[in-house]
């Protein structure tokens, strides 16, 4: 099939040529003993100059500097290699089929391999989500072992629920939701810690010595006094926490803050209002954003403004302060620019857009910052 | 890289290393270590960890002589094995199911490493580096398989057993880098309409 000692009339195409290692020795090296070969071949396949042409060109291209490893550096692997031999405790498995060796080229092609390999497949997955589901349940373990005993407050698909904690931090509960708690809240807590499934607004009663946790299968997020929001469902591919006021600390579930030391100081995201923090289930990281829908920081302040001819800097100000948003932008390219609009209804973004199509520019979220990209103004 | 036709001088390692010669084991290593150590370091610019999984390799290896199977595809068997030892490291290392994503690092980067003073011939430095522009612009998956083609000198069976894909796949993807490095040379191909006879 392969080898150096074809027979001429074999070299058809391309690919037969550069794949074999006697034109290659003869392309790479000119006084190699395959010389006379290959000038007589070429001689007697005039027809085969361009692909000859070609398959050189090839070789050249694909030709590396190999790095080779010195030979002391080999010796001296083969030398460690056979040192653990000697150290070696009598049988390891080995991973996987790997132990079947010569016979996987027909394995491979065999019917039954096929079908063991779907039924592993399948075993594979259903074990998958079986300790995925298991894995989940031991983190409300711990909670429940840990702070015995346990109320349970669930919602069913029909409707959520409202109502207030032992420490009266008010707890919205949606839909298919279940929040665990402990049955007694001492006064003299150092943390008032509550596991949620599924999602849930809290709005928590201010209590310095006491920061509240939030506990789910992804993500904890601590908080003092302050609002927000968390959406963690089992099976869900997207966790989210969005910080509606105040600040709170969103931190992975497997890297949580009394873990957070020294280097590591930084594993949690500090979210501002209006901030949100997605959980990366595949990359098992946490993605700073913005909230979907913004809400402003005062529910009662009047959202209808009219600017006249108004400093862009003063609107984004503005915009900053209704939302708690922060928002960057270039100031010294917005310096002169003046901006006449009337804002009723419009949401957050809408506004954006209203502003930056004014002065033709644009904007993106990154990391839960808004960044004005404008050159000046139109 | 070495040119070995050691069917035969491996085999009887191979056999020899089985049976629980530690010489031959050791001159097994010594043979194939090269192009392991190569093969591993398109993965990662971590010599030592590719360094790491060889040992590891090695090790279980021995241990595991006595239920090793007789194999012709020494060197293969090697290579096969090494790549699903670093899927692993490099897999666990970055978590989760991606469990496929070998990153298989350009090694056709830049311009032909043969001196272009000794491409005589007129037009073939420019055509090479045409190529090597085009094999740069390869699918990872690609490149390995024109590695393993070139390299190794692995057979499509061979190269489909190392990565763990079908036969097929590695067709394809022969096929497909083949086409583009032929168009790359900017010449329609009715030279190349034959397939890879392999």
């Amino acid at each position: 099939m392969k080898g150096p000692h074809r027979m001429s009339s074999e070299f058809n195409s391309l690919e037969d040529l550069v794949f074999s290692r006697s034109f290659r020795n003869w392309v790479l090296n000119r006084d190699s003993s395959e010389h006379a070969f290959w000038e007589n071949w070429i001689q007697r396949n005039p027809d085969k100059a361009e692909i000859v042409k070609n398959a050189k060109a090839m070789i050249y291209a694909l030709h590396l500097n190999t790095s080779v490893l010195p030979e002391d550096e080999i010796d001296e692997e083969a030398r460690k290699a056979l040192i653990r031999l000697k150290e070696a405790p009598r049988y390891i498995p080995l991973e996987g089929p790997e132990r079947r060796g010569g016979r996987w080229l027909g394995v491979l092609r065999s019917h039954r391999f096929w079908i063991l390999a779907v039924l592993a497949a399948a075993i594979g997955v259903t074990g998958f989500f079986y300790y995925r589901v298991h894995f989940s349940r031991d983190l409300l373990k711990v909670f429940r072992d840990t702070h015995k005993p346990v109320r349970e407050q669930a919602t069913d698909a029909s409707r959520e629920q409202t109502f207030r904690l032992p420490d009266g931090s008010l707890v919205r509960l949606g839909k298919n939701s279940q929040l665990y708690f402990p049955q007694e809240w001492a006064r003299d807590l150092t943390r008032r810690e509550v596991f949620l499934r599924g999602e849930a607004f809290f709005d928590i009663r201010r209590n310095p010595s006491a920061p509240f946790y939030v506990y789910t299968d992804q993500v904890i997020t601590k908080g003092q006094g302050t609002s927000w929001a968390v959406h963690a469902f089992p099976m869900d591919v997207q966790t989210t926490v969005t910080d509606r006021k105040g600040e709170v600390s969103v931190y992975l579930s497997g890297n949580p803050p009394e873990h957070a030391t020294g280097r590591n100081k930084t594993a949690g995201i500090v979210l501002g209002p209006n901030q949100e923090v997605v959980y990366d289930r595949k990359e098992n990281k946490l993605l700073k954003t913005l909230a979907e829908e913004p809400e402003p920081l005062d529910e009662a302040a009047d959202t209808v403004v009219v600017f006249q001819r108004t400093p862009i800097r003063q609107i984004f100000s503005q915009l900053h302060e209704l939302y708690g948003i922060p928002i960057q932008f270039d100031q010294e390219a917005l310096d002169s620019c003046l901006l006449t609009a009337t804002m009723g209804r419009q949401s957050f973004y809408q506004r954006l857009d209203l502003i930056c199509k004014a002065i033709g520019g644009a904007y993106e979220v990154t990391d839960g910052i808004v960044m004005v990209m404008a050159v000046g103004c139109r | 890289m070495s040119v070995v036709n050691l069917l035969g001088e491996d085999l009887l390692l191979w056999n020899e290393y089985r049976s629980g010669n530690a010489n031959a084991f050791g001159a097994l290593i010594r043979v194939h270590y090269p192009d392991l150590f190569h093969y591993g370091t398109r993965f990662t610019r971590d010599a030592e960890l590719v360094k790491d999984c060889l040992q590891d390799l090695f090790l279980e290896l021995w241990i595991n002589r006595e239920t090793i199977s007789e194999t012709s595809f020494v060197k293969y068997y090697l290579l096969k094995a090494l790549r699903r030892k670093l899927t692993r490291r490099i897999g666990r290392s970055r978590y989760t199911g991606s469990w496929e994503e070998l990153h298989f690092e350009s090694v056709f980067n830049g311009t032909p490493s043969v001196e272009t003073g000794i491409i005589r011939e007129e037009g073939l430095a420019e055509l090479a580096r045409k190529m090597r522009h085009a094999l740069a612009g390869l699918s990872k998956r690609q490149q390995e398989v024109i590695y393993l083609r070139y390299y190794v000198d692995a057979d499509i069976d061979e190269i489909a057993e190392i990565m763990s894909v079908n036969r097929q796949s590695v067709y394809n993807h022969l096929h497909d880098a083949l086409k583009k490095l032929k168009k790359s040379s900017g010449k329609p191909s009715r030279f190349f309409l034959f397939l890879p006879l392999l």
